[in-house]
């Protein structure tokens, strides 16, 4: 008779340390934690090397030959062309101050996602290879050999990171992690290691515009089924206009807005906002996505997709470009374009004609970010809102890490919303500002496939909004980037159901009293207003 | 109910005992944090399981076992669930309490206190872990279905309502 073993053995606690070190422990890649790989045709589209179709669950990973050869070269061409690269290699002192602060690693345990640990995955190749002490003491000065596992890896870690910066915040040196991981990836990208989410979002925006892919015609479709929506919600009917020339401003949103719920209500938003101050503005049909998820591939790759749209301010000569509530889209445009593609000098220093006022940090990009544009409106009382249409919103915003830690721009959201809701509560401190964690699903991190990982990762981010769901009866998520708004419902759904999530300018366009129009029954979704002094029927 | 009212006069050392063994599940590294870092928002797992195991080690305790014990039981299986955990060391940290409250029976009170109060605790465990593979099992299907709400909203919202107004030959109704 076989022996049964008793519930306790089977839960041995084991107190050992791992027989293995970290270096020599190789990655267990499991499904749902790992992103299916790109599509030979989107790479192919693109002109990105060794295109072929493998899987991360198979033994052999098809690699090309000299693999190793190119991975030293590629990082010997970084280490020369970016010193940030060099110091960020060298100057680490393993303190472990970024160690706790990544939201990935809280939510999973795993030591692999602690900043520190992530970085000296390249880091140890870089000190066997490009350090005399590397090349000679070999492990004792933490340098290991490029081998297949390594390189297993990289792939596995380097796509658990969302590029969201909250480590850099603490690092004593400054040290941007996610700068490591995006050149982790740009050499994973050099043997055809790459994830589908975000290779085929580049190949659809390089060749259509967008990330769905969505063509001229089709863009403008999408448009009038929003217009039908806003006509019968207050009687006007926005009239937007498409590539013209000769307009002041070029609008860019994220495709998030166009296409996806609740994006979409946003965008509904920005075209009653900019219909009812009458804004001489244009959109384009080929710069039709803000997000740019070259910034999650190559550096070359980014500079391509920026420059579209700078190619189309200049095609349609607007004077400056207005932005929408995109997250790594501002990250790019606040701190690469104006020494990739800038500085835009055929545009002007953005002007609002409304209220006058110049926006003197944009005078190099040329692009205001429509939460401070809308924010300048209401401070010049340019626009009349009734924030009761929002009473059946308890309301709590979440920093998204971009404009929160790439760009600083975390007052004027929260403007904007104490101007159209009654009902706002912040989150904890150390959730917020500059301190905000990520939604878990950034850096192309977006896909179905690695849901697990995003509920992980999502954890802290989910975790305050819970505190606050219990504290004041919040229902309600705003944020002001396409990525949140299209993976926060999920991360409500499992960790705080209940709790909805939308942009910053649906509440806008929910509280808009626009000049003529009909009394309104429902907010942007079609649900019932709350009647007045009625607020709390949620 | 002797075994109870012993129980909670130990309750501190007990959990704190369970909760080091609920930590031995993680790497060294990860335990040093999960059991260190008190704040709640910096450190919600650990936060999460140390309250988690004192909610649920009380409710043990109450001859019947209530409703009370869900909120606990859920919050620890969802985390649980998209851990790096198999279905039953994901759930078998109940179990954990058994050998330590065993051992502090054995040793203290076995003589006070009849067995058949000890059998009663040791089969509250063994329900409350079988509610939480309940709990679990529907942590993991909540995850699936989410991947599909998600790929259904993939498809942008007018494409949708242009299916239902097509198939049902209504433009009005939306």
């Amino acid at each position: 008779m076989a022996t049964v073993p008793k519930p306790e053995d089977l839960l041995q606690v084991n107190y050992k340390v791992p027989a293995t070190q970290w270096q020599d422990t190789p990655v267990s890649l499991k499904p749902g934690f790992w992103s299916y790989p790109s599509k030979p045709k989107s790479m192919e589209a693109l002109g990105l090397p060794y295109p072929r179709e493998w899987s991360p669950a198979d033994e052999d990973w098809k690699l090309p030959d000299n693999w190793q050869e190119i991975i030293l070269e590629g990082l010997r061409e970084r280490l020369h062309k970016f010193r940030s690269l060099r110091i960020f290699m060298d100057i680490c002192v393993r303190c472990g101050a970024c160690a706790d602060k990544c939201h990935y690693y809280i939510g999973s345990g795993d030591p692999k996602n602690m900043p520190v640990l992530r970085a000296e995955l390249l880091r140890s190749v870089y000190r066997k290879d490009f350090t005399t002490a590397g090349k000679l003491l070999g492990r004792l000065v933490g340098a290991r050999e490029l081998t297949t596992d390594v390189i297993k890896e990289w792939f596995y870690y380097f796509y658990q990171c969302s590029e969201c910066r909250r480590c850099s915040l603490y690092c004593p040196y400054g040290i941007d992690t996610a700068e490591i991981t995006m050149i982790g990836r740009e050499l994973l990208n050099l043997i055809g290691l790459n994830i589908d989410w975000i290779v085929s979002s580049v190949a659809n925006c390089y060749r259509t515009g967008n990330h769905l892919g969505i063509q001229p015609h089709g863009l403008v479709d999408m448009f009038d089924f929003y217009l039908d929506d806003i006509e019968d919600l207050t009687g006007i009917r926005p009239e937007p206009t498409f590539n013209r020339k000769g307009a002041e401003v070029l609008v860019i949103v994220p495709s998030g807005d166009i296409f996806a719920d609740p994006g979409t209500y946003n965008l509904m938003g920005i075209l009653m906002l900019l219909h009812e101050i009458g804004l001489d503005y244009t959109w384009s049909t080929y710069a039709s996505e803000g997000g740019n998820f070259g910034l999650f591939t190559s550096h070359e790759m980014m500079k391509r997709l920026n420059a579209k749209m700078y190619a189309e301010a200049k095609r349609l000569g607007v004077k400056w470009i207005l932005g929408g509530e995109c997250g790594h889209m501002w990250r790019v445009i606040h701190q690469y374009m104006d020494t990739m593609n800038g500085p835009a000098d055929f545009l002007e220093v953005p002007v609002s004609p409304i209220t006058g006022t110049r926006f003197e940090h944009a005078a190099s990009t040329k692009m205001v970010h429509i939460a401070e544009f809308t924010a300048d409106l209401i401070k010049h009382n340019k626009i009349k809102l009734d924030p009761s249409r929002n009473d059946h919103y308890k309301v709590t915003f979440h920093d998204s890490c971009n404009p929160a830690r790439s760009m600083g721009l975390l007052d004027e959201p929260r403007y904007i919303l104490k101007n159209v809701c009654n009902h706002f509560y912040e989150m904890p401190e150390n959730t917020i500002r500059g301190q905000t964690f990520c939604c878990g699903s950034g850096s192309g991190l977006t896909a179905d496939e690695l849901m697990e990982m995003r509920m992980r990762g999502g954890l802290p981010r989910a975790n305050a909004v819970k505190h606050v769901q219990e504290k004041y009866g919040v229902n309600l998520l705003s944020c002001i980037c396409a990525v949140d708004s299209a993976v926060l419902p999920a991360l409500m759904d499992y960790w705080v159901p209940g709790v909805e999530v939308a942009g910053v300018h649906e509440l806008v366009g929910n509280a808009l009293v626009m000049t003529g129009e009909k009394e309104r029954e429902s907010d942007l979704r079609g649900q019932p207003l709350p009647a007045k002094g009625e607020d709390d029927h949620v | 109910m002797k075994l109870s009212a012993f129980l909670a006069a130990e309750q501190k050392a007990v959990v704190e005992r369970w909760f080091e063994a609920v930590l031995s599940d993680y790497p060294a590294e990860t335990a040093g944090f999960l059991r260190k870092e008190t704040d709640q928002f910096a450190n919600p797992v650990g936060f999460r399981l140390r309250t988690g195991l004192n909610e649920i080690f009380q409710e043990l305790l109450q001859p019947q076992i209530s409703e009370k014990i869900n909120k606990p039981l859920i919050q620890l299986l969802k985390i649980r669930a998209v851990q790096d955990f198999s279905p039953s060391k994901a759930v078998g940290f109940l179990l954990l309490l058994k050998p330590i409250t065993r051992e502090l029976w054995v040793q203290k009170v076995q003589r006070e206190i009849p067995w058949e109060e000890w059998g009663e605790f040791e089969a509250r465990i063994d329900a409350v872990t079988l509610m939480a593979f309940d709990h679990y099992s529907d942590s993991r299907e909540q995850l699936y279905r989410i991947r599909i709400k998600e790929l259904k909203n993939s498809i942008p919202r007018i494409y949708r309502d242009a299916t239902v107004r097509t198939c049902t030959g209504s433009l009005s109704e939306r």
